[in-house]
């Protein structure tokens, strides 16, 4: 069943690529944080203080800070590839998608590295 | 890459696109509250902290209850369409994609109910609740 993507990776290795198996593990990895995100959340229906023991929790120690700045980083990946893909088809410029994909790639590098100050 | 969530109609298509533009802006603005406000208050260690999160809500609670239930409603839809999208991409059979449909419709209601049921709780938070 199904498509092997290493194989096809290999056989294919360009830009559009790379932005098709980023995107996909970005949105994987996306959607089980919000899950998890919504059930650390639920802990307001606790008491406030259960709220705060579960926040406190993610803003302490270099782990987690890591783990919170690395879905910083699936974020803005996701976001600006995908908006890269909404603007070469909708304004009609898929010529210009791997100049648009390194654009992609340079916001998300800067803002995650500019972040850094704020997640550390 | 024009239709990079896969096979889907025409309607999910288009709603994965809109979702996204919404995520792209309501998230950035997530984000600054949440993360990078902290930056601009000295007092903010934690902006997520409830009483950052109650003063919010207590200073506009009609935009910030909306605000919060469209990124939950935008979300959710954007990541079960997302998923599905994949599902697609390995062609199921008519069964097994009717199966997919009804556990991720089954699962982004759940976390919708669950999230909307929080909001109240975020305006409380400012009443010391």
């Amino acid at each position: 069943m199904g498509l092997d993507y290493i194989k096809e990776a290999k056989l294919n290795w360009h830009a559009g690529m790379v932005s098709f198996l980023a995107q996909r593990i970005s949105g994987v990895a996306l959607v089980l944080y919000l899950v998890a995100h919504i059930y650390s959340l639920s802990f307001s229906q606790v008491s406030s203080e259960a709220f705060d023991k579960v926040v406190k929790g993610y803003a302490a120690g270099f782990f987690m800070h890591t783990v919170e700045w690395l879905l910083l980083v699936a974020v803005l990946f996701h976001m600006f590839n995908g908006l890269r893909i909404i603007a070469a088809d909708w304004l009609g410029i898929t010529h210009l998608q791997r100049g648009m994909f390194w654009i992609a790639g340079v916001l998300t590098g800067a803002i995650a590295l500019a972040s850094v100050v704020v997640f550390f | 890459m024009i239709r990079a969530v896969g096979k889907q109609t025409g309607w999910a298509w288009i709603l994965q696109r809109i979702t996204a533009i919404f995520l792209a802006v309501g998230l950035m603005i997530h984000f600054w509250v949440l993360h990078y406000a902290k930056l601009f208050d000295p007092e903010m260690t934690i902006p997520s902290e409830s009483r950052w999160v109650g003063a919010r809500f207590f200073e506009s609670p009609l935009f910030w209850t909306v605000f919060d239930g469209l990124l939950l409603t935008t979300a959710l839809y954007h990541a079960m369409n997302g998923v599905y999208g994949i599902v697609q991409d390995y062609n199921p059979s008519k069964k097994a994609a009717s199966i997919w449909v009804w556990s991720l419709w089954a699962l982004g209601l759940m976390l919708f109910v669950i999230g909307l049921s929080l909001l109240p709780r975020f305006v409380a938070f400012t009443t010391g609740g």
